[in-house]
């Protein structure tokens, strides 16, 4: 493996149930993530996005296909092995933040540093300062009831970060977060990206992340398609496909394509009243 | 955190506050023996408490006790098992007949004339607010009328109180003449106590028993007739608090198993996970335990205030066993959660 390839991933499947009720939720990805490289997987609801993070998280075993995080391949290691893997390499932001609600943003971020066995003074004094570059420096005391939404994802980020891992794994990070918040945490996951050189592995429908990655993978059906043939609903901003949209408007300016019919209506509704208010 | 550690205080508050009544009345029921300043007591032979007991000894044996080496003074109670009665209410009590000026006479007494007038009770004053009585006002005691000369206090247990009369009084009543039914026997300095007991059994047809003896025989007495509901309403109370406080450590426990899964996720193994299970436990029972103390310190002391009949009494042996219960039963009502916490999947958390 390249020394800056941090993670490689091939020929991973994953099948649940058996017989006829058996379902393919992956089946047959490869991918590699660079160091310092931001990739964002996008794809329909249930087209195998989250089992795809799980695995690459070392949550979930594949069916088939290998995982490597570095030179150890982790998907044939037993499950007991598998919390030190994730806890030297791998960090996790989710889309719910999962932070522990008893616990203050210091703590929350302190916690997984206590787990690798960071001494308390050394896990307080680091998790103080990842929360202040993050922006939470005099919010450090407070529990996360007390906190915004926005606050909420940044300690989240903080305690993926608390123990230096390789690659971050994000769900769905600014699902929960209004545009201007959503932006932030973005550019934040870059700059981690760009200035720590650790990956970032974001899943997520938010098109507003596409800018900020270095590749953006199209995953349908379980497997990686061409986003050449992918185009963005105008009204819920999903990437659908053009051959397959199930909606699509032919205007003077060119070729709208939907979700859904619904989107098609709405947007087809919203011109005709930006139309008459022009008239 | 905080519902839990409230539930769990709650509970063991109704173990602790019924074990501190249960204690409490223990304590009630020996105020008289306690109250009394002697060493020795000396009853007809076989007769070795108070409660529903009649004792009748010469008062020449009691004379002969008097005399004996190490012994520097006797004084002679008369006892009886009696109704007040008053126009409206009627309730139990022990009768004491006391020497003017001697010991076994009331205590707390307020404007109580010493030696008490012939003719005069002394009762307790909650007796007195329950009857309606005051000073003055005639009262029934075992068939004889009598004027109230005086008030004491703290008398009332669960079973009755004790009144006072003049010692040659409530002879009279009971139409006894140099016949007395107890000695409080008070030593010398340098007397031992074991030695002049023994002394003075020699006199024959008595039973020497020392204050501690006494008492212990007037408990075991109490608790043999009319305890033993308590003991078993205190036994159920001690099964639910116990219950409440299985049931209240296994919700809680389970209502986090989504920020175990968290954990799992973010790379604690499973014994991390099964320690902060057992840790939050006996945080979450220690702080309840506290909190449980805390309440039954300021109930015991609320009644206290408000001059209830009932006491409690918060014991060492009570708040321990209270605690080392609760921790076993806090253990195991973890055990099932652990179970669930160790097959939690990790990649449940992107599901939730």
């Amino acid at each position: 493996m390249p020394a800056d390839t941090f993670m490689r991933v091939r020929g991973v499947t994953k099948t649940y149930g058996a017989g006829d009720l058996v379902v393919h939720a992956i089946r047959g990805v490869d991918l590699d993530v660079g160091a310092g490289e931001l990739i964002l997987i996008m794809g329909p609801s249930g087209s195998g996005k989250t089992t795809l993070l799980s695995i690459m998280g070392a949550l979930l075993k594949p069916t088939t296909g290998e995982v490597w995080v570095g030179e150890e391949r982790i998907s044939d290691l037993p499950e007991s092995k598998l919390p030190a893997v994730r806890l030297r390499n791998l960090g996790f932001v989710f889309q719910d933040y999962n932070l522990l609600s008893s616990l203050t943003a210091r703590e929350n971020v302190q916690v997984v540093m206590d787990f690798a066995g960071l001494p308390g003074p050394d896990a307080r004094q680091r998790a103080g300062a990842l929360l202040a570059d993050l922006g939470l420096g005099e919010r450090l005391d407070f529990r996360p009831r007390d906190m915004s939404g926005g606050e909420k994802q940044r300690i989240a980020i903080a305690r993926a970060l608390a123990n230096e891992p390789l690659i971050l794994l994000c769900d769905e990070p600014t699902a929960n977060l209004d545009s201007k918040i959503g932006h932030d945490i973005v550019v934040r996951l870059r700059g981690i990206a760009d200035e720590q050189g650790r990956s970032v592995v974001i899943v997520s429908h938010d098109e507003r992340i596409k800018p900020h990655a270095d590749r953006v993978m199209w995953l349908e059906d379980g497997v990686f398609a061409e986003m050449a043939g992918m185009a963005i609903d105008p009204v819920c901003g999903m990437a659908v496909e053009r051959e397959r949209a199930p909606a699509r408007l032919e205007t003077a300016e060119g070729t709208y394509y939907f979700c859904s019919r619904g989107c098609k209506r709405e947007f087809a509704e919203e011109r005709a009243v930006g139309h008459d208010a022009n008239v | 955190m905080f519902v839990s550690v409230c539930g769990i205080g709650l509970s063991m508050l109704l173990i602790l506050a019924l074990d501190g009544i249960f204690a409490g009345a223990m304590r009630q029921v020996t105020t008289y023996i306690d109250k009394s300043d002697f060493d020795l007591v000396v009853s007809q032979a076989g007769v070795k408490n108070l409660h529903m007991t009649s004792s009748f000894i010469p008062e020449s044996t009691l004379d002969a006790a008097g005399r004996t080496q190490g012994v520097a003074e006797v004084d002679h109670i008369l006892y009886s098992t009696v109704f007040l009665v008053s126009e409206n209410e009627s309730s139990l009590a022990y009768l004491i007949g006391y020497e003017p000026g001697g010991r076994g006479g009331p205590w707390e007494t307020d404007g109580v004339p010493d030696p008490l007038p012939r003719g005069e009770i002394v009762i307790d004053e909650a007796i007195a607010e329950t009857h309606g009585l005051g000073l003055g006002d005639t009262l029934t005691a075992g068939g004889t009328d009598y004027s109230i000369g005086g008030f004491t206090r703290g008398t009332v247990n669960i079973v009755n109180s004790i009144a006072f009369v003049r010692h040659d009084d409530l002879a009279e009543a009971l139409g006894v003449t140099d016949t007395t039914s107890y000695g409080l026997v008070t030593l010398e300095d340098d007397a031992d106590v074991a030695v002049v007991a023994r002394k003075i059994a020699r006199l024959g047809s008595v039973t020497v028993q020392t204050k501690p003896e006494f008492i212990e025989s007037e408990r075991l007495i109490i608790a043999d007739m009319s305890v033993d509901l308590m003991r078993l309403m205190n036994g159920v109370a001690f099964l639910i608090g116990l219950v409440v406080v299985a049931l209240t450590v296994h919700t809680s426990t389970l209502s986090k198993l989504p920020e175990f899964g968290v954990l799992k996720a973010v790379g604690a193994d499973t014994s991390r996970l099964l320690a902060a299970v057992i840790k939050q436990a006996y945080m979450a029972t220690g702080l309840a335990l506290a909190f449980a103390l805390a309440l039954s310190f300021a109930l015991a002391l609320g009644l206290r205030v408000v001059g209830s009949d009932i006491q409690m009494a918060i014991t060492p042996l009570s708040v321990a066993r209270v605690g080392l219960a609760s921790a076993a039963v806090a253990a195991v009502a973890s055990a099932a959660p652990i179970v669930r916490i160790s097959r939690l999947k990790p990649a449940q958390v992107f599901n939730r």
